[in-house]
């Protein structure tokens, strides 16, 4: 397990319980994450990692337990209340297939939040929104069009831009390289880790890409029997021997190809990319 | 600074701060630099005004950097050095690497927004075409529905019969109730309201002619096709543009099948062969609420008023209703389906669309309408 002394946790879920139409997604499951640093939680089809993120922006009510970000306590709270709108400001969403919305451009789309939350003129939130797709790295020809006019990996980076959009602390993404070809994936992880650093956020991931676990991930959360089976690095994850199924996961056919290539690249001790 | 958030108390120590000394020629940036402490106006108001040749920007106390802190930051340099003063910045290594990535990113839109700036203004002419694009996409709608039509002709069979039934069910069937009610009240009404007018003439029996006019011709033909548009109409454009948004209409023209023959043909039919048929009913229901209001208060018997119609009222009025109703139909039809093909991947386009839809059908029957009134009244019938 990992152990931070000095470090205070930025989201802490304590004995959580989700129970949907009598199905138990979580039992008493415990969670600490760190700032700084890219989380993925990993686990089967329908272990409840996105109810667990949805939990934690508040999007989803638990049946009890108790979760903080930053210390304030998240759950039961009321959107009309300002200061769980604040909270949520420090927070951001990228939501699997972007939720961008359709009557607005790209470049309105990032405008949204700004425009919603401060009293910047015009012509700044204007300019901080073409900012933000730039740090995404959209082509500039982009910015005035409408998402369904975009491909899929230009619609991520839009997402991640609005997500962005208000600097927030910690990131969640849900399955940010689902339906990317390899290169656009490999951008798009790319981008993850740069941001991260820049930025110095938290990013939580959801991902079934074993690239990316190997890629940028620092720290691995493994769900399973509605519970966490295992926080620890990814390189730890990988080699335990205790959980079938996680030592299926990273050893199995599919795995073992993408462990063998990524543990190949750090012994010799240059970058693939 | 946060917008519109009342009884929160904000860190006052946190607010992004920028003092000058004149003394050493420095503006001391201090506090957090991010998005919710930052205030525009307090930066504007400092840097329009200051007039020196040489300034130093210290940074080294900021708490907090974010992009939104850097893109501030930026500008002020900018706008320093667009003022002629000789600037100089200062930043903790992990703010200035930020703040680097910020500028470098900024200046490149900078200069790419001059760029279109330029081209703005020498392109201006290429968008009248534009204007006339829906003109030129209507045309080719009907263009288009004209070949398929020619080519089902030819093969009766290669029409989707089934769909035709089901648009014959859905604008026909279902819509019948409530064409007949409105109607019958429109007849009631129309003969309880002249009722009076009448017998201060003492010509109550005019009142079967005037029924037959109105409500064969004029009433029920217009009320029967405006119902339509409201109800079949909206709901053929709606169908239509959520096909294409879900490129359903693309996949359709993968297979090798023209979208018009699969999917306008069989509509436009069921609403041409529904619409009269609808009117010639509701015409007649519509003259049983005359009936029902002349019985009553004029003392007309119903056995009278029926020869009466039949020896006073022209066949050629109702004849001209139901002529009428298939242009109608047949204007619904083209109108509510091209409205539906004009939907553009986008959940907004639906709603503009199915509006418009009805409005113009709607525009289109009233017009068409005049335009019977002109042709029949020359042919003088």
């Amino acid at each position: 397990m990992i152990s931070h002394d000095k470090l205070k946790p930025i989201i802490e879920v304590k004995n959580l319980n989700t129970c949907f139409d009598g199905v138990w997604v979580h039992k008493n499951l415990n969670l600490k994450l760190y700032p700084n640093r890219i989380i993925t939680i990993i686990g089967a089809s329908g272990c409840g990692k996105t109810t667990l993120v949805r939990e934690i922006m508040g999007l989803e009510q638990p049946t009890s337990g108790e979760i903080y970000i930053a210390n304030e306590k998240i759950s039961n709270f009321n959107i009309e209340d300002p200061e769980a709108k604040i909270r949520l400001s420090k927070v951001g969403m990228m939501f699997q297939h972007g939720a961008l919305f359709s009557s607005l451009s790209v470049i309105e789309n990032v405008m949204f939040p700004i425009t919603e939350y401060t009293n910047f003129s015009k012509q700044t939130i204007y300019e901080i929104a073409q900012l933000k797709l730039k740090l995404t790295g959209l082509p500039e020809n982009a910015y005035n069009r409408y998402p369904q006019e975009l491909s899929g990996g230009m619609l991520k980076r839009v997402a991640l831009a609005r997500t962005l959009a208000l600097d927030p602390q910690v990131i969640f993404l849900d399955e940010p390289t689902s339906g990317l070809d390899a290169n656009s994936a490999n951008d798009l992880d790319e981008l993850i880790q740069e941001l991260q650093k820049q930025l110095s956020l938290t990013v939580v991931m959801i991902t079934h890409d074993l690239s990316s676990i190997w890629d940028i991930s620092d720290e691995l959360v493994y769900l399973g029997e509605q519970r966490v089976l295992l926080h620890d690095t990814v390189y730890n994850a990988a080699n335990n021997t205790k959980i079938k199924e996680l030592h299926e996961y990273f050893n199995g056919k599919r795995g073992n190809i993408t462990k063998q290539f990524h543990i190949s690249q750090k012994t010799r001790g240059t970058n693939h990319d | 600074m946060y917008k519109n958030i009342v009884n929160h108390e904000f860190d006052n120590a946190n607010i992004a701060k920028l003092t000058l000394d004149k003394k050493d020629n420095t503006i001391y940036l201090n506090g957090a630099w991010s998005w919710d402490n930052i205030d525009e106006n307090e930066i504007q108001n400092l840097i329009s005004t200051l007039h020196i040749p040489t300034i130093t920007v210290n940074g080294l106390e900021i708490k907090k950097l974010d992009t939104t802190g850097a893109y501030f930051i930026h500008k002020i340099v900018m706008q320093l050095t667009a003022n002629n003063v000789a600037t100089q910045l200062n930043l903790n290594t992990d703010d200035q690497k930020l703040f680097n990535r910020v500028s470098k990113n900024l200046i490149v839109l900078e200069k790419l927004q001059e760029q279109t700036k330029q081209y703005n203004t020498t392109s201006n002419n290429i968008k009248l075409s534009t204007q006339f694009a829906p003109a030129i996409n209507l045309i080719t709608f009907l263009g288009q529905i004209c070949i398929s039509f020619s080519k089902t002709i030819k093969s009766p069979l290669s029409l989707d019969w089934k769909e035709v039934s089901r648009t014959l069910f859905n604008a026909g069937f279902k819509g019948l109730f409530v064409v007949l009610l409105l109607n019958f009240l429109i007849g009631t009404t129309l003969a309880y309201e002249m009722a009076p007018q009448f017998t201060q003439y003492g010509a109550n029996i005019y009142i079967i002619n005037f029924l037959g006019i109105s409500m064969l011709k004029e009433v029920s033909p217009l009320l029967t096709a405006i119902m339509i548009a409201g109800r079949t109409g909206s709901s053929i454009t709606a169908e239509i543009g959520t096909m294409k948004i879900q490129e359903e209409v693309d996949a359709i023209k993968t297979m090798g099948i023209s979208p018009i023959q699969r999917l306008v043909l069989p509509k436009v039919l069921g609403i041409v062969i529904a619409t009269p048929l609808l009117t010639g009913l509701a015409g007649i229901v519509g003259m049983m609420g005359g009936a029902i209001i002349a019985n009553r208060n004029l003392g007309i018997t119903y056995n009278f008023f029926i020869t009466r119609t039949q020896t006073n009222v022209s066949i050629y009025n109702f004849t001209d209703g139901l002529i009428k109703s298939v242009a109608f139909g047949l204007s619904i039809a083209f109108v509510s389906c091209f409205c539906g093909f004009m939907v553009q991947g986008n959940s907004n386009s639906i709603g503009i669309q199915t509006t418009r839809s009805v409005v113009l059908s709607i525009l289109m029957i009233v017009f068409l309408d005049a335009v019977f009134a002109i042709i029949f009244l020359q042919l003088g019938i």
